[in-house]
């Protein structure tokens, strides 16, 4: 399986620009990787970037030996895989029916019993088997991510990009996404981004952290490295305190300045 | 579901044909539709030269605006979204008056069918101006919604100018046009709208996943792999060309194309693959209920349809809305 790097990439809106040479080193398969960063520092972006719906004016984005950058849309979308943060919910569709969205790749019209079968196990391991049949615009915004992972897990890429999947989630619902993400990326030893707010998910979940700040990645390594670092303070205006509990793992306080 | 609808339709188009100002009855009306050759000539012409097409074009043309409305709705993510709000046809009503009050056509030699060609011209216009604007960078699904509310008050704004301006019996004609009729059904625009029908249902059918995805927001459908754009123009284009075709040939119905989409969703909800069939078998029933209801209300006259389709389609609607929903996958 294949490892993803990303080489100078630069991103403008218009006149603004939103990513600054943005590079970072192989993010191997099977292993999570957490991107953090502030509001508005262009995570959102550097994965829309990544899965091909947005253009860089240039830079290079490797996933194995293969240049993402000179494959078109659908062919990029088979290798990756983009859970956007949000979606719209005022539409008239069953859990059953978006999962099966997802599953089907917006692709053909016939749906087999293989199809209803490996929707409806997966609505089950998502712990969302009994609101299969409830109507997206009825549910939740923490049943609403659940569903949203949901799609992105039971697609077949070689990279998982997770814009924010836990934000509207509870601790326990937080801790069981982000372990079910964390199984699937070992066991089908792809590459996964996930990218949070809450550094101490980040910290307890990540193989490798990104620091993203402003456009640029800042920095990257394992939690161990960078979440003491002091640049962290600096990329959120914050005074950080960082300890380390019994089981070695790292718990951060957040001051404000 | 669609099979009861279709039998349902089917009902619809069997009752539509045996009634009428002259009274054939039940049994000979079937006998003349079967075999032909045993019916007497007048017989032959009420039945295979007026009243078939009719019924037929009432399917036609319903099951047409059905399919407009709910794509319109679907790709401009509005719930009011349809041919009728859109502009499209107070755009035709315009150029069908340009026609009778001026006698005025927009496409040079077009003899007979000024008014139509006309009407067609102006609303198919108006859907590529929509079509413009969708280019245009940072258009909203919502701004065009707006745009073509701008339209509808334009048309009709400027059709008031036309109907000031014309003699009485213009006017009546104006009004009459307007009003909607099945009257001016014929075998060729039943050929025409069946072939525009079935080759824009056989596309959207094929995209029916993507348009599924588009309910769910731009980005998602996106991620799914979806380009929203090219979709959303490719589908606005089919469904100008669907209902410009419909109001140009039997006039202004309202309600048709917004209420017949409406049903659908709360019977079947957005799945496209069950959403696009009922939008249309709705649609159809609609207009053949309104064909039959236009000649039953006053024996020997046949009322214009654009009258009687919001009055026997909001009942049911209503209680639609009012019963709970509820729906299985299939």
């Amino acid at each position: 399986m294949n490892s993803l790097l990303a080489r100078d990439i630069n991103v403008s809106y218009g006149q603004r620009q939103v990513l600054r040479d943005v590079r970072f080193d192989a993010l191997e398969p099977g292993k999570l990787a957490v991107l953090i960063g502030p509001n508005a520092s262009g995570k959102s972006t550097l994965f829309k970037t990544i899965s091909g719906l947005l253009k860089p004016s240039s830079g290079l984005i490797r996933l194995g030996d293969i240049d993402l950058g000179k494959l078109p849309v659908k062919q990029r979308l088979s290798h990756v895989c983009f859970m956007p943060q949000s979606f719209s919910a005022n539409a008239s569709l069953t859990v059953f029916d978006v999962v099966m969205m997802a599953h089907k790749q917006v692709k053909g019209w016939r749906v087999n019993s293989d199809d209803m079968q490996s929707v409806g196990q997966a609505c089950y391991d998502a712990g969302i088997g009994d609101l299969s049949e409830a109507y997206i615009s009825e549910l939740s915004g923490g049943q609403a991510q659940l569903v949203s992972v949901t799609q992105a897990l039971i697609r077949r890429a070689d990279v998982y990009l997770f814009d924010e999947p836990t934000s509207a989630l509870d601790l326990r619902h937080q801790l069981e996404v982000l372990e079910r993400i964390k199984q699937a990326i070992k066991k089908r030893s792809v590459v996964g981004i996930v990218a949070l707010h809450d550094l101490n998910l980040a910290a307890r979940f990540a193989d490798t952290i990104l620091v993203m700040q402003q456009g640029y990645i800042v920095l990257q390594g394992t939690p161990d490295t960078v979440i003491p670092a002091a640049n962290l303070a600096d990329t959120y205006g914050v005074s950080i305190e960082v300890s380390t509990g019994p089981r070695r793992e790292l718990s951060v306080h957040a001051y404000p300045v | 579901m669609v099979i009861a609808a279709t039998t349902l339709l089917l009902a619809c188009v069997v009752f539509d044909i045996i009634t009428g100002p002259a009274d054939l009855g039940f049994w000979r009306t079937l006998t003349v539709v079967f075999n032909p050759s045993v019916a007497t000539i007048q017989e032959q012409v009420i039945v295979w030269d007026l009243r078939l097409p009719v019924a037929l074009m009432a399917i036609a043309v319903g099951a047409m605006l059905g399919v407009a409305g709910a794509e319109m709705q679907t790709i401009l993510n509005n719930p009011l979204a349809d041919p009728f709000t859109l502009g499209l046809s107070s755009a035709a009503s315009f150029g069908a008056a340009l026609a009778i009050a001026l006698q005025w056509s927009i496409v040079p030699g077009m003899g007979d069918i000024i008014v139509t060609a006309n009407a067609f011209v102006l609303a198919m216009a108006t859907s590529l101006l929509l079509f413009g604007f969708t280019r245009l960078r940072g258009v909203t699904p919502e701004a065009m919604i707006l745009v073509g509310i701008a339209m509808l008050f334009t048309f009709n704004a400027l059709l008031a100018f036309l109907q000031y301006g014309a003699s009485e019996l213009e006017l009546a004609q104006i009004i009459f046009w307007q009003l909607g009729s099945l009257a001016r059904a014929s075998w060729m625009k039943v050929g025409v709208c069946v072939t525009v029908l079935v080759l824009v249902m056989g596309y959207l059918i094929s995209r029916s996943w993507a348009l599924t995805a588009l309910r769910m927001g731009e980005e998602k459908a996106a991620s799914l792999g979806v380009n929203v754009s090219r979709l959303r123009l490719a589908v606005l284009l089919a469904v100008s060309l669907l209902s410009a075709i419909a109001v140009s040939f039997v006039g202004t119905v309202a309600f048709v194309g917004l209420v017949g989409p409406h049903i659908a969703r709360l019977i079947v909800g957005e799945d496209q693959r069950g959403f696009l069939p009922i939008s249309a078998l709705a649609g159809a029933l609609i207009m053949s209920g309104t064909s039959i209801a236009s000649k039953a209300i006053t024996p020997g006259v046949i009322y214009p349809i654009g009258m009687i389709t919001s009055l026997i389609g909001i009942p049911f609607f209503i209680s639609l809305i009012l019963s709970q929903r509820k729906r299985h996958w299939q």
